[in-house]
């Protein structure tokens, strides 16, 4: 958290958290396992540094990741804020043209 | 024939029978035939005949919903109950007329979201246990929850309550039953034991906070309920060895962590085999061979911890599901398609696809018997 400077409101509780001693609380994954995670790195590399352990194709995985929401960041939130962005495709390989990007509500 | 001789012929006949009754029952040799079950998006469910290698019955699934999480079936195999309308409902429906015969809210409270992640039945079929992630809804924030296992009487109809419920610490995915019906075991950070009618935290095995010298905390996706056909259940994890440097080839590790359900017994061992993720292991029958896959299938000989043979499949899957008679590996998840391999050569020997190309996404793949 050195090089780390909290920009919004979040991220500021973030850093009160780590002031009062409670990020214990909050344990990030040592090894990935999987394609991504909130913490991860993303889909660029699997954990032992290679592309083999990467999801092939990633449509594999969208939904498995997406609808439990194992990517937050990744892909719309499909669990809080936009419950319905891919409830008209129902396969990530054949319908991934229905699936828009979001944008917030005012 | 005389008479005499024909009723005596008969005696033996019925005698026969009814030893062969009493040797295939006191056996626990059941007639229900074996099927295979998944769920996939948006609201279907499937009932296939491997051996037939056909999907036999689909079914929709009530309520609001984009995807089907995970499902438990009844013992007795009349009986699915799922999780559903995003993590907030429990359906269960009627195998014989699908129709929908139990349903549970685990919101409802306008201002509170509870998520399921975690689901089991009792042995007798009468109880459904499902782990609930609470959090309460304010303008500019979510308050926390404290996470809980609720209880439900099957019985308890379209509008069911829970009968009640229990503090559970964070993050478990997996809720699994002993055989006998008196432990409720929750796969999380650690693996904790539960008495379920009390809700006392029993026993609590260290997995991630494990004390193993020159051991990173491992970690492992503890999502799919995989013990049909042994009742033991295992997950395989990662680990890094920290005395080792990243570029070293055996400084990580694949393991498997492990629970009998019949016997309690937990355990964990690192595998002789080259690092690679693989989402999840099934035992075969036999007790000796498993199999793991994810963009590979890999069996594994238990006893010696080695790969005997490993092949690429044609896409990444997340679950290996077994025959009860092992010779058959299905595999499941991602996208619509289950391929069928032979449990000794890992040779694909078909595969059944389900109408539409719906994904399964997480869904599991499940072991019912029915008559």
């Amino acid at each position: 958290m050195n090089h780390l400077k909290p920009l919004n409101k979040k991220a500021h509780l973030v850093s009160r958290a780590l002031d009062e001693g409670h990020m214990k609380e909050v344990t990030a994954m040592q090894t990935v396992v999987g394609c991504t995670a909130s913490l991860d790195p993303g889909w660029e590399v699997d954990p032992f540094g290679t592309l083999t352990s990467l999801c092939q194709p990633m449509e594999a995985d969208l939904y498995g990741c997406a609808d439990p929401c194992w990517w937050p960041a990744q892909v719309p939130d499909t669990i809080n804020s936009y419950p319905n962005w891919n409830a008209e495709a129902a396969s990530g390989q054949n319908d991934w043209r229905k699936l828009e990007a979001v944008f917030p509500k005012d | 024939m005389a008479a005499s001789d024909f009723k005596s012929s008969i005696t033996r006949a019925l005698l026969f029978c009814l030893g062969l009754m009493f040797s295939q029952s006191a056996a626990g040799v059941s007639h229900a035939k074996e099927y295979l079950l998944t769920a996939a998006k948006p609201d279907r469910l499937f009932l296939m005949d491997m051996s037939a290698r056909k999907i036999v019955r689909e079914y929709k699934i009530p309520g609001p919903m984009i995807a089907p999480m995970t499902f438990v079936p009844s013992p007795d195999g009349k009986t699915v109950y799922i999780v559903t309308n995003r993590e907030k409902s429990i359906t269960g429906i009627d195998m014989d007329s699908g129709a929908q015969v139990f349903s549970a809210d685990m919101s409802p409270e306008f201002d509170i979201r509870t998520k399921n992640f975690g689901l089991e039945i009792s042995p007798d079929g009468k109880e459904l246990y499902s782990y609930d992630v609470a959090a309460r809804l304010h303008p500019d924030r979510y308050e926390v929850l404290e996470s809980r296992i609720s209880v439900f009487a099957t019985d308890g109809g379209v509008q069911a309550k829970a009968i009640r419920s229990f503090a559970a610490p964070r993050r478990i995915h997996l809720l699994m039953m002993s055989t006998d019906g008196n432990s409720l075991y929750a796969l999380g950070k650690d693996f904790y034991t539960f008495d379920p009618v009390s809700g006392e935290l029993v026993d609590t095995y260290p997995f991630l906070n494990w004390k193993r010298p020159n051991m990173s905390p491992p970690d492992l996706l503890n999502f799919w309920p995989l013990w049909d056909q042994t009742m033991i259940f295992r997950s395989l994890y990662t680990v890094a060895r920290t005395n080792l440097p990243p570029t070293d080839p055996n400084a990580f590790a694949v393991g498997i962590l492990s629970l009998d359900l019949k016997s309690g017994e937990m355990g964990v061992e690192e595998l002789k085999i080259p690092p690679e993720v693989l989402f999840t292991i099934v035992t075969s029958p036999n007790r000796r061979d498993a199999f793991a896959v994810f963009n590979n299938l890999v069996k594994i000989d238990l006893e010696t911890g080695e790969a005997v043979k490993t092949v690429e499949v044609d896409h990444s899957y997340y679950i290996a599901q077994i025959s009860g008679d092992g010779r058959e590996v299905y595999l499941g998840g991602t996208m619509c398609d289950i391929p069928i391999y032979a449990a000794d050569t890992l040779e694909k020997l078909d595969q059944i696809e389900l109408p539409g190309c719906p994904d399964m996404a997480g869904s599991p793949l499940k072991i019912i018997h029915r008559d």
